[in-house]
């Protein structure tokens, strides 16, 4: 991800390096995870993580998507003719898939949740405090340890 | 191999496994602050890290990236780690990791071997997809009269912007298996992952044979190209696997 960037031609959009946040997300969202029998080894560092990743709408986004939507010209955008986007191949808008960015948001809850779990169940953790909500059971034996160790 | 750790306050932090019999070409030049643990055939790239303070700001996550590209762009296969694998020392790194996974680890680094990920970032052009989106359904168009009658009043406001992203949402599955047929022939393996952020479309992963890389570079230009009114495309890679290595 440091590579120069090469002449593209002007549409691909390639950056070069970087910038931070897509490094986050292949480096935080991917790569082998070290399984749990091993965790009992791992130092306890307090992981820090930033999680640019999930993006659950808010009134804020509902705001800017209608003040779009307010300035929008619609016959600068493609006519009168069908809702085209990718090819004209497309179906109504009004047949909804559910698939789609809400599974996209349980995955990476899921997925983020599960990243946090780093060291638990280990006597010898000396992380100062969990970057991720808990199960009840361990986070309070967590807790016990974190009040122990501080 | 200097990274030994074993001690309260360093440890040693693990970039990624490569294969042993890549190390011994004399070619290959080792970051500076980066060592090896060999365990047979697979051997761990590591650092030392200091456990008095916290992981993860900017420059843990640059160097774990920067030290991944160092292989990469070497031609060196490496699976990497998810950010942030620490351990105890090297000792505790080859009984617990290296030898455990040990075939697991080079049955991935035979199988990878030669090849690169890119991911592909596809992001909606935001009046396109509005105008398509509202050109689909008329009841956002009432809605948006509504809203206009309404003026600056934030409920209409904001029953307009919900039901917009929602039929964004409606419609973005749809769109990603559009671009997923055009990228499927170029690449060795696909994924596919549906963006949660309205103005997104969805992130493909792409493993490409390195032989095939420039091809695969002036394809999605080629294909940035076609789509330019409807979405934008940030190629990033050649990267190390990361989304295709195996889960021990």
């Amino acid at each position: 991800m440091t590579m120069a960037n090469r002449d593209a031609g002007g549409y691909l959009n390639r950056p070069a390096p970087s910038g931070l946040a897509d490094v986050v997300e292949v480096i935080l969202d991917k790569g082998i995870v070290i399984d749990a029998y091993v965790r009992v080894s791992l130092v306890g560092i307090e992981l820090l993580t930033i999680d640019a990743r999930i993006v659950i709408a808010s009134v804020d986004t509902y705001l800017r998507f209608a003040e779009a939507t307010n300035r929008l010209d619609l016959y600068q955008h493609g006519g009168k003719d069908l809702p085209e986007l990718f090819g004209g191949m497309e179906e109504s808008g009004a047949k909804r898939k559910t698939r789609g960015a809400l599974s996209g948001v349980k995955d990476k809850i899921s997925e983020a949740v599960g990243s946090g779990d780093d060291d638990d169940d280990d006597g010898k953790s000396r992380r100062s405090s969990p970057p991720r909500k808990r199960a009840s059971a361990s986070s309070g034996s967590r807790r016990r340890r974190q009040e122990d160790d501080e | 191999m200097t990274a030994v750790a074993d001690t309260t306050d360093h440890a040693v932090y693990v970039f990624g496994v490569v294969a042993s019999s890549l190390l011994d070409s004399d070619d290959v030049q080792l970051p500076d602050d980066v060592d090896v643990v060999r365990a047979g055939p697979v051997a761990a790239v590591v650092g030392v890290v200091g456990t008095e303070r916290k992981l993860g700001l900017a420059a843990d996550v640059r160097r774990h990236d920067r030290v991944i590209a160092h292989f990469v762009e070497n031609g060196i296969t490496i699976l990497p780690m998810r950010f942030g694998a620490v351990v105890t020392g090297s000792q505790t790194l080859v009984r617990d990791v290296l030898e455990p996974n040990g075939r697991a680890f080079a049955d991935a680094l035979r199988d990878l071997d030669g090849y690169v990920q890119y991911t592909v970032r596809v992001a909606y052009v935001r009046d396109a997809v509005l105008a398509a989106v509202m050109r689909a359904d008329p009841r956002l168009a009432a809605l948006r009269d509504s809203a206009r009658a309404a003026g600056p009043a934030r409920d209409a406001q904001v029953r307009l912007g919900e039901a917009v992203v929602a039929a964004i949402n409606a419609r973005r599955g749809n769109d990603a298996n559009r671009i997923e047929t055009e990228l499927g022939p170029l690449a060795d393996r696909l994924d596919c992952e549906l963006s949660s952020d309205p103005d997104r479309l969805a992130d493909f992963t792409c493993l490409v044979d390195r032989a095939d890389a420039d091809g695969f570079e002036a394809a999605l230009e080629q294909i940035a190209k076609r789509h330019a009114d409807a979405a934008q495309l940030t190629l990033l890679g050649p990267l190390a696997p990361y989304h295709f290595v195996p889960e021990l």
